[in-house]
């Protein structure tokens, strides 16, 4: 018996790769991830396509209640569906730890991450980006500012994520991330961020009306970029391809 | 009021050295209230036949019912003497003990105290508490005998018995200020019939007698004696007015605010005295900068929230924009007044020296500093200490449902009234806890609910306890966030006596400079260099958090979720859910998660409350009760039960006294014991028995007991009776 940590890829139900359809097929119990990120999941579809229940996890049940879920996966298999890759922006390698060290068998299905999808679609090289960041909702933090600098200084992109708050339907938007970013500069003045700097602002990643702006931070911070979920990308020097592509896109 | 007083009442309020703010303190029933109604009628507000019956300062229904005073009220009376006019603003203190936190803001307020001791009684415990409390805050005293009447007509005391008798209150009296006057005023302020500042007399019977006076009109002691004999108390009253003695007594020996604010701002004040605003405080200038410490907030009926308070620098206008340093807003002053007892009577300004009542401070709280707008960083007057607490709760709840607003409405405007007065909601079930000064501070807050309509249901009422700890935790107890990514590593170890004694007499606090705060700790109370300087908060209930981590990265942007995280587990901790009190916690190391969204409040406050429960549970933790002094007086022949009573109770017994046939016995007994307490003491003194309980310190509870006690808690807050054990929030690596 084991857990199963699927990752359910990106915006719905068939962002789900074969593989982690056939293995969720596979278990007894199935737990859907519901607070990680804004999914447009449709229940009944996604039961149908697995052809089993699947029960719905707050954040309580796989943070403080985990342990449950795990030693329940001694005797069946669990599999807990979750958005994007299971290690990525959540960190549930904790969980995977928990497990292992319980003696729990964990098999992983990586699923597609918006750590590849932003770059891509913004027509960037993964091969330049340095860590990304959260803008937290309802935490002043200045770790998104530091960052950024650290990433620019050695020429860096910078992937920016936009906290959400599933339960509660409250979602950072790029507008609000964007006004962080200059209210942070304004009180550390490090002279890192400009109202002119280009930006490039990405909503629902992975769907079919996905949106993709390009502009100076003064033109993205005045525009509406539909529902949630949202991500924001500070580049840092751009070589000749992106350059093209950017030219492209840009406002 | 008649015009012409009322014209040279203002005039006077401009002249400094003509003004003289005053309060009256007393062991209860010693005659305060009485004293204040004979004062008031001399000024034409009472008539003189009912003074002594009118009691009209005691507001309320139910101070009259027990004879008690329960509100401050302030008064502004005009005197003559010695050919001029001067203004004494009264400050009426109350004097039951369940209320001295009142006591205390008053005395900040006021720069001379009339202290009423009952002739026949003589200095009591209270006597003794009120007098400490106003040298303290450098209120200089004199001293009033009252009931003098009483030596003559019930004791029937002959003129050498009544002299032992007044030279011991004296020299009673003076010994307190020996104790407890700073070394400065030790021997300044003692008191004599010579020096002037002793009068002795009848507030019934509206005669008092001064040196000065005796000696002005020839007035002999024995000419008292045969007025009461021969029936002639009326003479008097026309010969030796009480209120000429008392008045004249207050103008000749206490400070006007000129004098009195020259070294009563250095104590009262922790800013710099060479600032622009610091030297027109001391100065009392009425040119300077606005300041006005409030004393105390009334709710009017018509008026909404009365603001009084003493202006200490400038001058206040109606229309004046002014900030409140508390609660940080801006207000503009719609009327300005001053008292005349019960009322008020509107003025357009009043200078620095005064006593002034304010209308259009709604979030003014007694204690508040007001300021003129430019002063919004000045340095706030020190916390007022309290030298009670709350000790003894009680459940309400309204029978109908339907009046919980009115009821929840009724006591939040209690408790800006009285903020001894403490009330949680339970928002779920509607029930509301009130914890106060002890029993009849309660009772008083419930008669006042039931006298609105509002019926309510009550439960017994239970003692407060606090939750501390005797040794420290063997190892730093771990806890890890909920999502595992930080970890934070605690130790609880309790404050040492030293530290306490300061926390309790407001020395050190959690908003002063930390510097300073730090020095004080070294010095005064064995603190390592490093913890005293690295103090993070100070809760209120003398609990305090150390940060010994260093140059850990992003700490700073969870510090203020590990304090809100701290005061949230001290105010419920892990024994039975009752606060925490002497405990240091100490942060010795901490992993914390890059990424914000990772160690937001959801992360870290659960992970704090986990590690400050496993630390306290891992430090032998044990309860805390509250301990009363108690002094109880009793016919000499019944002293033995009374002693078995409280001996059976868990009291001690400190010392004994005996006056006449009287025996004083003064006492510790626990909170606890003395619910319900009444009815025994009764039967065994066959009703014989008077005692006075006053919140003296907390105590730890006899091992054995703890337990019990804490279990009995447990189960009546719904929690499951066993007592948690540590490792149940302790995590591995």
């Amino acid at each position: 018996m084991a857990l199963f940590l699927i990752g359910l890829g990106l915006h719905d139900e068939y962002g789900l790769t074969l593989r982690g359809l056939e293995l969720a097929k596979g278990a007894h119990e199935i737990y859907l991830d519901t607070y990680t990120n804004k999914m447009y999941i449709n229940m009944k579809n996604l039961e149908k396509l697995i052809g089993k229940r699947v029960h719905l996890a707050k954040r309580h049940h796989l943070e403080e209640g985990i342990g449950y879920l795990i030693e329940k996966a001694r005797k069946k298999d669990v599999a807990i569906l979750i958005p994007g890759d299971c290690f990525t922006a959540t960190t549930h390698q904790s969980i995977r730890v928990e497990a292992v060290k319980k003696g729990v068998e964990v098999k992983v299905v990586p699923g597609v991450s918006v750590f590849t999808a932003a770059a891509g679609l913004s027509g960037l090289q993964s091969y330049k980006f340095g860590p990304p960041v959260t803008v937290p909702l309802n935490v002043f933090s200045r770790r998104v500012y530091d960052v950024i600098k650290g990433n620019r200084e050695r020429g860096l992109h910078t992937l920016i994520l936009l906290d959400a708050n599933v339960e509660e339907e409250r979602y950072m938007t790029i507008p609000e991330g964007l006004k962080r970013l200059l209210k942070l500069e304004r009180e550390i003045k490090g002279g890192v961020i400009n109202e002119r700097d280009l930006v490039i602002g990405l909503a629902r990643l992975g769907s079919e009306d996905a949106d993709l702006k390009i502009g100076e931070i003064r033109e993205l911070i005045n525009l509406d970029f539909g529902p949630p979920p949202y991500t924001i990308i500070y580049p840092g020097e751009l070589h000749f391809l992106e350059k093209e592509f950017v030219a492209m896109y840009k406002l | 009021m008649p015009k012409i007083e009322m014209e040279s009442l203002i005039s006077l309020m401009h002249q400094k050295e003509r003004i003289r703010n005053v309060g009256i303190i007393a062991h209860i029933d010693h005659g305060k209230t009485t004293m204040s109604d004979s004062l008031l009628a001399a000024a034409g507000i009472l008539s003189p036949k009912t003074a002594g019956q009118a009691r009209k300062l005691d507001y309320l229904e139910v101070e009259q019912k027990r004879g008690i005073t329960i509100k401050s009220a302030n008064i502004s009376l005009l005197h003559r003497f010695g050919g001029d006019r001067y203004v004494i603003n009264l400050v009426d203190t109350p004097g039951h003990v369940d209320f001295t936190g009142h006591v205390t803001r008053a005395l900040r307020v006021i720069d001379g105290a009339i202290c009423v001791v009952d002739a026949v009684e003589e200095v009591m415990v209270q006597t003794e508490t009120v007098t400490r409390q106003a040298l303290e805050m450098r209120v200089k005293p004199v001293l009033f005998i009252n009931k003098v009447d009483r030596l003559i007509t019930e004791l029937r005391l002959k003129p050498p018995g009544i002299q032992k008798k007044l030279e011991r209150i004296i020299r009673d009296y003076n010994r307190l200020i020996n104790i407890y006057a700073e070394p400065e005023y030790r021997d300044k302020w003692q008191v004599s019939f010579a020096k002037g500042n002793v009068a002795f007399g009848s507030a019934i019977d509206k005669w008092g007698l001064t040196f000065e006076m005796a000696k002005k009109r020839g007035f002999m002691f024995s000419d008292v004696i045969d007025a009461y004999l021969e029936n002639r108390v009326e003479e008097l009253q026309r010969e030796i007015p009480l209120h000429e003695a008392i008045l004249g007594m207050v103008i000749k020996n206490t400070p006007s605010p000129l004098e009195a604010q020259k070294y009563r701002i250095p104590a009262l004040w922790k800013g710099d005295l060479n600032s622009e605003i610091g030297k027109s405080m001391v100065k009392c200038d009425e040119n300077g900068p606005l300041v006005i410490s409030v004393n105390k907030i009334n709710i009017d009926p018509h008026a909404g929230a009365v603001t009084t308070g003493r202006i200490l620098s400038g001058t206040i206008h109606e229309g004046d924009e002014v900030f409140l340093l508390m609660a940080r807003s801006m207000h503009r002053i719609q009327q300005v007044s001053l008292y005349m007892g019960a009322d008020r009577e509107i003025i357009k300004e009043l200078p620095a020296g005064n006593i002034v009542a304010l209308l259009g401070l709604p979030s003014a709280r007694a204690g508040e500093t007001i300021v003129t707008p430019e002063y919004i960083n000045f340095p706030p007057f020190e916390k007022i200490k309290y030298v009670t607490e709350p000790v003894v709760t009680m459940a309400i709840e309204p029978k109908r449902p339907q009046d919980l607003p009115k009821l929840i409405e009724y006591i939040r405007k209690t408790s800006i009234e009285d903020p001894n007065l403490v009330y949680t909601i339970n928002e779920e079930t509607g029930e509301t806890l009130i914890s106060g000064m002890g029993e009849l501070h309660i009772e008083i807050v419930i008669n006042n609910i039931r006298e609105t309509g509002i019926e309510i249901v009550t439960s017994p009422p239970v003692v407060v306890y606090r939750e501390t700890v005797r040794g420290s935790s063997s190892q730093p107890v771990l806890a890890k966030s909920p999502n595992k990514h930080n970890r934070f590593w605690l130790v609880a170890e309790p404050l040492n006596d030293e530290t306490m004694k300061l926390l309790e007499d407001g020395k050190v606090t959690s908003d002063m400079p930390w510097r300073e705060r730090a020095r004080i700790l070294r010095e005064e109370a064995r603190w390592n260099a490093s913890d005293a300087r690295n103090i993070w908060v100070i809760d209120d209930y003398m609990n305090i958090f150390v940060n010994r981590t260093s140059g850990v990265q992003y700490l700073d942007e969870v510090r203020e979720m590990i304090i809100s995280a701290f005061r949230w587990s001290t105010k419920e901790g892990p024994l039975c859910g009752e606060p925490l009190r002497g405990v240091k916690i100490a942060l010795t190391d901490v992993q914390i998660h890059e990424d914000p969204v990772h160690r937001g409040p959801a992360q870290v406050m659960p992970a704090i409350r986990r590690a400050v429960y496993g630390s306290v549970l891992s430090a032998e933790p044990i309860l805390m009760e509250p301990i009363y002094k108690i002094q109880v007086t009793v016919p000499t022949d019944t002293l033995g039960k009374v002693i078995g009573v409280i001996t059976s109770k868990r009291g001690r017994i400190e010392r004994m006294e005996e006056r006449q046939h009287l025996s004083i016995v003064y006492g510790y007994i626990p909170v606890a014991e003395t619910i319900g307490f009444a009815s025994i003491m009764r039967k065994a003194s066959s009703g014989k028995a008077f005692w006075q309980n006053t919140f003296s310190h907390w105590e730890i509870v006899p091992e054995k007991l703890s337990n019990e006690i804490a279990i009995n808690i447990r189960k009546r807050k719904g929690k499951k009776p066993e007592i948690p054990r540590a490792e149940e929030y302790m995590d591995t690596l």
